[in-house]
């Protein structure tokens, strides 16, 4: 019989002794920021236990010891909260603190540079002590919410206690209270160009990633239509995966400069010609794979898979260019955001429709197979829209095709294909994106239950019936899941794609190597993080509002 | 990235078909055994390393004019493609182009070349330093060898289930055919000139292509060495019961650290420790630790619990658990993690080109900067090269490696 | 010898898993521990080798506290077989047997000859098994595997936790028979775990019913049947408790020879008289090897009063005997199928060795049931 009272064991919580042990020791050993006279010289570093003549700083050095004292107590459930409250105390002073000492430090620049400093928009550079505070309260603030967990505080409790803190430091982000930091400094001044190089970096991300996504659950619904095709498929997208980001933007940049240089008409007989020869090969590899020893197979398999990557890299590398060109064009002109704005508004009201819904359109088992087939449909017929008014925006402009009036004079690049710029950018990325996404359409269509299928088999349903009505939905969270990494991944490795004159942010982090500018690196790099996350986020959202009820649980990676 | 898909589910097998499959594996590992042993000995692998064979002798015939100006002052003028076996590894260091010109010593612009073609050269060091060469093999009589090996092999272990000599001395064949061509320039220099006929610079001026290769591997192969032994280190320890709480952490901070750009990471570690090679090697373990250590967590907690029970049972220690049961059990897992860590790296070491770590990144960089696409080629080619060639040669190792009860009958 | 004594088992999380039970585990038997799920059957007998440790109490092995032991050392002493069976995928069935006498230091002759006694004692063929991995092998052989591990280095104990538990029915059988001979001829100190009340009274030389933590019922599995100890033994051995008493006892123990037998050599005349004089409706027939073929009655020597061939009812003494290995469950059960009232019990040959009767078996389950009725 299990007695009423069941006291949860209380160990003391060494989580939150690591967090109070790396902030108390970032603040002791490394300098909490450094105050630089100008944007490229180096500066003075200052510890936290330096302020001059402002002793209050101690209190940030103490606070990183509190958890380490609170993390004895027996009692969970209060210690959880505790250790929430310094977690997010300690990452908000930890900002604030210094930057309100840093008011005294830059108002006596000329005292602690020396005269001979070259004081010109000067700045304090946050260094490693600063970090490590800012890391140790995250560790401290996870500390508490696995206590609060244990003792059994609701999720959506412990979610509101762990954002808390950064939405209050978000708040006085967007309020100037950080302003004295370089990295803000930076902000004002670039402004204006990060939000386009932003822009730019959503862009080419986006349309590589639903261009792969196309052909990705394309080749994925294919090989796993086609047993002999599977591998073939499977070994093609590894092989791209494990080429180096900058090796495939640099081996891209020579066909695609040439095949920029081509005309249209002559490029369609090339390609027709490619396609023959992958489809023969491809047809002929499968006529006889059966009948190879298995060691000659995989040979030959490569081969094959090099044959017929060919003409699917060239579809693929002209229609995504002309999508981006179009897209650029077509949403352009506003400034800013431009019609990228209203877009993004158009979703998130249909999001917010949807998840406002979500209960009515989920609660009736009949009712949900209806409702997910006319959400597909609504997607796509709403990715239709936007892309045939981005067209017809961009037919509109004469900057589209410029000044070519016929056919013939019609050449590739006028399609927006060149061997610098951002073609081989969205090639490489969204060659990138299939491994993801061709893996886990062909592994969650692999691993619905075949008894589940059997079983609709019996119950007489057709073979599109069965896809649409139980291989579909079952394989969905793990094609969003792919979905989810190749977005992700596209973002990191879209910041390379600066080196071949894609812009983006890699813009920035690249500069900012040159400049020796921490700042600037983090100018590129820090939105491009918080892109993935929100990228990250959304597609879960998505993914929560599409997927049925009954399969919510299963866990995907 | 691969990551995510390399952990694979671990669902026990079990069930009626087994006798079967079983009865199956043994057929295949008896057949042929009627077979002749010329049969035998001719493979697949056999027959495709004679083709190479014939294949490298035969572009002896072909003389290759040389191209790239640097190749020619240093009075190469005629080549062939076909490069001798290039043993020395790493014998890159300081053998920069300049500094072999500066010094006479031509062994790394020449150890390819026929005798013909050095003694050719106006330049006399070159003539006198034939004397001290090692001997040198023509790579078609290595692949001759290989020939031989293989099928020496196959007679020995034909159809059978061998899985420690074979793949490796194939991988170790295959690296040493590939290394032999990164340090043969007049191929590169045939290569880029085929491809762009026009072009007055072909070879990367400011250092040879086997010395970008070996600083790209070592690059590789040091922070891969460091982030497998922390990886594990780290995978094993939130895994224990005694420190079992801070495994959801180091989940969190392994999974949301893939949000950050690896070029964002090397970038950063140059304003902290420096340019050169240090930076790009905590780049690279820093981010070569995500796959490593995430592998790691999710192979040793994917282990069957009832597995490590009866171990308990009859009495294993929690050490030989461990090192007996959970590891080699995950070990599939792990290493999935290890290769696509490793190939991460060859990745984010060519952008340490940036941070001044050298290798093949640096041509990449150059070309890109001063619109020589030659030289873009020539690293993009040997980086994917490099690669693909890695991949391969761990994926090998990740065959012999895993324990062949966990390969059976999948 | 394995005592419990006031054993408590107190988790972490407060819940009492067992309350001081006290228990004496006999020498060479088997005992079963059974109960409903959450009766702490389990982790009583995890709490004897120490993969869980004692609050209360203590548990004594061979007369020495089990604390006194290191925990390894203990455990490799006592064999452990559990339902997921935990073969190690990445050894072949040899070195899973030999993990225990590896770790005690065996030389390699010694192990592989042990490997192939167990093999051979388990019924695999160690040359065909030795040298496979467990995935190669049937549910069935994995257990058996399985088994031989936990005897690896023939220890005098054993712990085995529904070991036959994930198999399916028919299978299970097999392994229980095979195991109830093992067991006969190596005579192990057992604990055996199980939730399934037949297989309880099978395997058991004595069954233990637990109920949340405490013992409520120690005997052999007879006298449980018999005489349960209250409401919740006879609820949990079962309505059918006295027809699961037949189970335990073979026809062997039961047969008599009081029914004629007729050679067919001889002649309807002779099978009359013996009819006649027995005092009995019907007699068996055999062949010359004391082989039963039939039997012959009344009515059929009424009809055919030349021969004996013609006058009786033929029949395999498959579908017609009853073998005297059988349970008489078993027999019953054939009995009331064929509509015999008496059926003759045979060897594995099919020799004709005595008979028994539906009166006798009924009186049986009678007496027990007049003996086990409780008072209240």
């Amino acid at each position: 019989m299990r007695p009423p009272a069941l006291e949860v064991r209380a160990i003391p919580n060494r989580i939150a002794m690591l967090g109070s042990a790396v902030a108390a020791l970032g603040f002791f050993f490394l300098p909490v920021v450094t105050l630089k006279p100008n944007r490229i010289s180096a500066g003075v570093p200052f510890n936290l236990l330096q302020f001059q003549g402002d002793y209050r700083y101690i209190v940030l050095f103490a606070l990183a010891l509190v958890p380490f004292m609170i993390a004895f107590r027996k009692d969970v459930g209060v210690r959880g909260w505790l250790l929430v409250i310094v977690g997010n105390l300690l990452m908000l002073l930890t900002l604030v603190l210094p930057a309100i000492a840093g008011q005294h430090l830059l108002a006596n620049a000329k005292q602690y540079l020396g005269p001979n400093a070259f004081i010109q928009n000067p700045r304090l550079l946050p260094t490693g002590g600063l970090a490590l505070g800012l890391v140790g309260g995250y560790v401290t603030l996870f500390a508490g919410l696995r206590d609060l967990e244990r003792s059994g505080v609701q999720g959506w409790v412990r979610s509101l206690a762990a954002w808390l803190g950064v939405a209050f430091i978000f708040v006085l982000l967007v309020a100037g209270a950080f302003n004295i930091y370089s990295i803000m400094v930076e902000f004002h001044t670039n402004g204006a160009l990060l939000q386009q190089k932003f822009v730019e970096h959503l862009m080419f991300v986006a349309v590589s990633l639903v261009v792969g996504f196309v052909v990705g659950v394309g080749l994925g619904l294919w090989a796993s239509r086609d047993e002999r095709m599977a591998p073939m498929i499977l070994y093609a997208v590894g092989i791209i995966q494990t080429i180096p980001s900058l090796a495939l933007f640099g081996v891209l940049l020579v066909p695609l400069a040439r095949l920029g240089d081509m005309h249209f008409l002559p490029s369609l007989e090339v390609f027709a010609g490619t396609v023959v020869v992958a489809v023969a090969v491809g047809l002929a590899y499968r006529l006889v794979a059966g009948r190879l020893p298995s060691r000659v197979q995989t040979a030959a398999l490569i081969l094959v898979a090099l044959i017929v990557a060919v003409p699917l890299v060239l579809f693929t590398g002209v229609f995504v260019s002309f999508v981006y060109r179009a897209a650029r064009i077509g949403f352009g002109g506003g400034g800013g955001f431009g019609g990228i704005d209203n877009a993004i508004l158009a979703l998130v009201v249909v999001g917010l429709a949807l998840w406002a819904g979500r209960r009515w359109l989920f609660k009736r088992e009949g009712a949900f197979r209806l409702v997910l087939r006319i959400g597909y449909l609504l997607a796509y017929s709403g990715a239709l829209v936007v892309l045939m008014v981005m067209m017809v925006r961009a037919a509109a402009t004469d900057q589209f095709l410029g000044s070519v009036t016929s056919v013939q004079a019609l050449t590739i690049r006028n399609l927006g294909v060149s061997g610098i710029g951002v073609a081989p950018a969205l090639v490489a990325l969204t060659l990138y994106s299939l491994l993801p996404l061709v893996r886990n359409t062909y592994a969650g269509l692999e691993n619905v239950d075949n008894a589940i299928i059997d079983s609709g088999r019996g119950m007489g349903m057709t073979p599109a019936q069965i896809f649409f009505q139980i291989e579909l939905p079952l394989a969905f969270p793990v094609i969003m899941a792919g979905v989810r990494n190749a977005g992700v991944a596209l973002v990191g490795i879209g910041t390379v794609a600066t080196v071949i004159g894609a812009g983006g942010l890699g813009d920035f982090v690249i500069q900012g190597i040159v400049n020796t500018s921490v700042d600037q690196i983090l100018l590129g790099a820090i939105p491009a993080i918080a892109l993935a996350m929100v990228l990250d986020a959304v597609l879960r959202f998505v993914e929560g509002l599409l997927t049925s009820p009954g399969i919510r649980h299963v866990q995907n990676t | 990235m691969r990551g995510g898909g390399e952990v694979t589910d671990a669902r026990e097998g079990g069930g009626g078909g087994d006798a079967v499959r079983a009865q199956a594996v043994e057929a295949v590992t008896t057949r042929g055994h009627g077979m002749s042993a010329w049969r035998r000995f001719f493979t697949p692998a056999v027959l495709v390393w004679l083709g190479l064979a014939v294949l490298l002798f035969a572009c002896l015939a072909v003389r290759e004019t040389i191209h790239d100006p640097q190749l020619r002052a240093a009075g190469v003028k005629e080549a062939t493609i076909v490069p001798d076996l290039w043993l020395p590894v790493f014998t890159f260091n300081g053998s920069t182009l300049l500094r072999i010109r500066g010094s006479d010593d031509l062994r790394v612009l020449t150890f390819g070349l026929t005798p013909a073609v050095v003694s050719d050269s106006p330049n006399p060091a070159a003539a006198t330093d034939q004397a001290g060469k090692p001997a040198r093999v023509t790579l078609g009589w290595f692949a001759l060898f290989m020939v031989l090996v293989e099928g020496l092999l196959g007679l020995r272990y034909y159809g059978g289930d061998e899985k420690l000599v074979r793949p490796l001395v194939r991988a170790a064949g295959i690296f040493l055919v590939i290394w032999s061509f990164y340090g043969h320039e007049p191929f590169w220099d045939w290569l880029l000139h085929g491809i762009f006929p026009t072009s007055p610079d072909l070879l990367y001026n400011s250092n040879t292509v086997i010395s970008l290769a070996g600083q790209h591997l070592t690059l590789v192969l040091v922070s891969s060495v460091i982030t497998v032994a922390i990886g594990l280190a780290l995978g094993i320890m939130v895994t224990r019961a005694e420190f079992r709480e801070f495994l959801p952490l180091v989940s969190d901070v392994v999974n949301s650290g893939q949000t950050v750009p690896t070029l964002a990471i090397v970038a950063i570690m140059a304003p902290i420790i420096g340019f050169g090679f240090w930076p790009a090697i905590v780049a690279l373990i820093l981010y070569g630790l995500l796959p490593v250590v995430r592998n790691t967590i999710v192979g040793l907690e994917g282990v069957d619990p009832s597995m490590i029970d009866a171990a308990r049972g009859m009495g294993m220690t929690a050490s030989q658990i461990l090192w007996q049961i959970e590891v080699p059990n995950a070990s599939r897992i792990i290493l999935a993690g290890v290769r696509t860590s490793v190939v991460i790296n060859v990745g984010t070491a060519a952008l340490g080109a940036y941070v001044g770590s050298g290798g093949f990144g640096n041509p990449i960089a150059s070309g890109l900067n001063q619109a020589i696409q030659p030289w873009v080629l020539l690293g993009a080619l040997s980086a994917a090269l490099l690669a693909i060639l890695l991949d391969y040669i761990l994926g090998r190792v990740e065959y012999v490696m895993t324990p062949k009860g966990l390969i059976i009958e999948r | 010898m394995i005592e419990f004594q006031n054993v408590v088992k107190q988790f972490p999380d407060g819940f009492r898993a067992v309350n001081g039970l006290s228990l004496t585990v006999h020498d060479g038997e088997i005992t079963v521990l059974i109960g409903p799920s959450g009766c702490g059957k389990t982790t009583s007998m995890r709490m004897v080798n120490r993969l869980l440790s004692v609050t209360e109490g203590r548990i004594t092995v061979e007369g020495r506290d089990n604390r006194d032991f290191p925990a390894e050392e203990l455990r490799r002493k006592i064999g452990y077989a559990i339902q997921q069976i935990g073969l190690f995928p990445h050894m072949t069935v040899l070195d899973n047997i030999a993990v225990v006498p590896r770790m005690l230091g065996w030389e390699d002759d010694r192990i592989r000859k042990r490997v192939d006694d167990l093999l051979e004692l388990t019924g695999l063929d160690p040359d065909v098994n030795r040298d496979k991995y467990p995935r190669q092998l049937s549910g069935g052989q994995q257990q058996r595997v399985g088994v031989a591990r936990a005897l690896g280095a023939d220890p005098p104990i054993m712990l085995m936790d529904e070991p036959f538990g994930a198999i399916d029915p028919i299978t299970r059988e097999v392994l229980q028979d095979e195991f109830l001979e093992i067991q006969k001829r190596i005579s192990k100190t057992i604990i055996f775990v199980t939730h399934d009340i037949d297989e309880a009274i099978k395997m058991g030389d004595r069954v233990a019913i637990l109920r949340e933590g405490t013992l409520v019922q120690y005997d052999t599995p007879d006298t449980l049947l018999a005489r349960p100890k209250n409401r919740f033994v006879r609820d949990f051995v079962g309505a059918d408790r006295q027809l699961k008493r037949l189970g335990l006892l073979r026809v062997r123990e039961l047969m008599v020879k009081d029914s004629p037998v007729v050679s067919l050599r001889q002649s309807a005349e002779d099978a009359r008289r013996a009819i006649e004089s027995a005092g009995v409706k019907s007699a068996f027939v055999v062949d010359e090897d004391g082989v039963l073929r039939g039997w012959v009655d009344r009515e059929g020597l009424r009809e055919n009063p030349d021969s004996l061939l013609d006058a009786m009812s033929e029949g395999d003494f498959r579908e017609i005997g009853v073998r005297q290995s059988a349970t008489a469950r078993e027999a019953l059960s054939a009995m009331v199928a064929r509509g015999f009232r008496i059926t003759p019990v045979v060897n594995e040959k099919g020799v004709l060795v005595g008979n028994i009767t539906l009166r006798a078996l009924q009186e049986l389950a009678e007496q027990g049931w007049a003996e086990g009725e409780p008072a209240s």
